[in-house]
């Protein structure tokens, strides 16, 4: 690990010369080339130094487990392994709790779980709350084996470390839930559309620009019966909590599909089981099986935007009654609807990124889609779609899928 | 989202207090998206929950039109359209 001289002359303990150095060792810019978990060690040796403390740690909050879990740790708690505690107990759970500086000048065991931090004798801490726009993102506190009276100084210095912290901490944050999305969702999206006799299938995923990832999804797949499944869907929210909930819908799809012969029966399992596991998140989607024939197709739509066929020269919105989207709680039949899809028609799958625009009606968006459909390959379709409609840099997440009847499959071809 | 996610936190310590309605005035709301529909849908069900009457009133004309392609309009009890529109 490379090491960085602080650049700290002796200056008058306390005096504003002094502190002045202090926040400057640590906005020093040589900082910014290290990686983010050696940044957060250094940070923490230059707090030792210029503290005089004898163990500095930095913890994380973990949302979904509601704990804090040591990110860095320097001095005392260095020989332990990775540890977390409850956000709602001990010396940093109080922090956590409070979201203000804590001090606490002689410790005691009920305030301290941390058994190294009690056991090595630590007399003296200072805590404060690591706060990204408002919301806490974890703790930084320090510590000392003899007592020691923290000077306003100290807490605002600790503060101000602890804001760099932050900073640093959710850059990292989202940088990783970016990718860690990305990963995710290239994963799940199939990315060579399965080979389809009588069908011919395109279909592209655009992830939303400034929002990162989101919960879009297409899938399709071959049935044991013949038919083919062929879904579109929109978990609400973005990120890689999205793309996670959307993972495991889509696979929960899949397999009430293989149990269904009806679109709107094989929604309504999955509405059931985003109410008992998934409660509050909300989606879209839409579920078509196309007959082994290829001239049927069958769909049922939740709270999604039916898709846009075109034959002969004519593009219109599939009429379909749309129902409730999934995980409203509510208890509403759901229907599904059978549409001739004649030969060489193109039917165009999509989610309303595609299509929405901020102050502008959700109806020319449906418009300008309409009138970008024009004959031509499933893959020529999708391009021409992407290129005209969508936009440049998408605010939301837009996933399209193209799939066409092609002309020469003939009746009962096929198994 | 950002103002979605806004009237939800607002909206919802409101409907937490069970007053007897809640409506959703949007005659000046001009753009909606799957975002603002999740967070209707939440004070909808809060409001079911306390109690609490929901409706929609006065969507611009698009808005409505939304709701009704995504098929919550009447879960989410928006007013009929007025003749003017």
């Amino acid at each position: 690990m490379r090491r960085y001289a602080t650049g700290v002359v002796d200056a008058a303990p306390g005096s504003a010369e002094e502190r002045l150095q202090r926040l400057e060792a640590v906005t020093d810019s040589a900082l910014s080339e290290l990686e983010t978990d050696e940044l957060l060690g250094e940070l923490l040796d230059r707090v030792r130094q210029l503290l005089g403390v004898d163990t500095a740690a930095i913890l994380l909050l973990d949302p979904p487990e509601q704990r804090l879990v040591a990110m860095a740790v320097r001095g005392l708690e260095e020989q332990m392994p990775a540890f977390s505690i409850d956000v709602e107990r001990g010396f940093a759970g109080r922090v956590a709790q409070e979201r203000q500086p804590v001090i606490i000048e002689d410790v005691t065991t009920d305030v301290v779980l941390n058994p190294v931090l009690h056991d090595k004798g630590v007399r003296s801490l200072l805590g404060v709350p690591l706060l990204a726009a408002g919301d806490l993102v974890g703790v930084l506190h320090v510590g000392t084996l003899e007592p020691r009276q923290f000077s306003p100084e100290d807490v605002a210095f600790l503060q101000f470390v602890g804001d760099q912290t932050a900073l640093v901490s959710q850059v990292r944050l989202s940088r990783l839930d970016r990718s860690a999305a990305l990963a995710l969702q290239r994963s799940l999206l199939p990315t060579r559309l399965p080979a389809i006799s009588g069908i011919e299938m395109a279909a592209r995923y655009m992830p939303g620009h400034e929002a990162g990832v989101g919960g879009d999804w297409y899938d399709v797949f071959g049935l044991p019966t013949g038919w083919l499944g062929v879904v579109v869907g929109d978990v609400s929210g973005h990120g890689l909590r999205a793309a996670v909930v959307m993972g495991r819908l889509r696979s929960a799809l899949r397999a009430y599909a293989l149990e269904c012969d009806d679109p709107a029966d094989a929604l309504t399992r999955l509405d059931r089981k985003i109410r008992h596991f998934e409660t509050g998140n909300l989606a879209t989607a839409l579920y078509a099986m196309i007959s082994p024939d290829r001239a049927t197709m069958c769909i049922s739509a939740a709270g999604h935007l039916p898709p846009m066929l075109a034959s002969g020269g004519l593009v219109e919105a599939v009429t379909v009654p749309v129902d409730l989207p999934l995980g409203t709680g509510a208890d509403a039949p759901r229907r599904t609807t059978s549409v001739p899809l004649p030969e060489d028609a193109t039917v165009v799958f999509y989610t309303d990124g595609l299509i929405e625009r901020r102050r502008e009606p959700i109806t020319e968006g449906l418009k300008r889609l309409r009138a970008a459909i024009e004959p031509g390959s499933a893959e020529a379709v999708c391009t021409s779609l992407m290129l005209n409609v969508a936009e440049r840099q998408p605010t939301d997440d837009v996933a399209v899928l193209t799939v066409r009847r092609r002309a020469d499959h003939r009746r009962g071809e096929e198994s | 989202m950002a103002t979605a996610d806004q009237l939800a936190d607002g909206v919802l310590r409101e409907v937490n207090r069970s007053p007897a309605a809640m409506t959703i005035n949007m005659r000046r709301v001009s753009f909606c998206d799957s975002a603002g529909i999740n967070v209707l849908v939440r004070i909808r069900n809060a409001c079911e929950r306390s109690g609490t009457a929901f409706r929609i009133a006065e969507p611009q004309p698009h808005v409505r039109v939304l709701f009704e392609i995504t098929g919550v309009a009447d879960f989410l009890n928006v007013d009929p359209p007025t003749s003017s529109e």
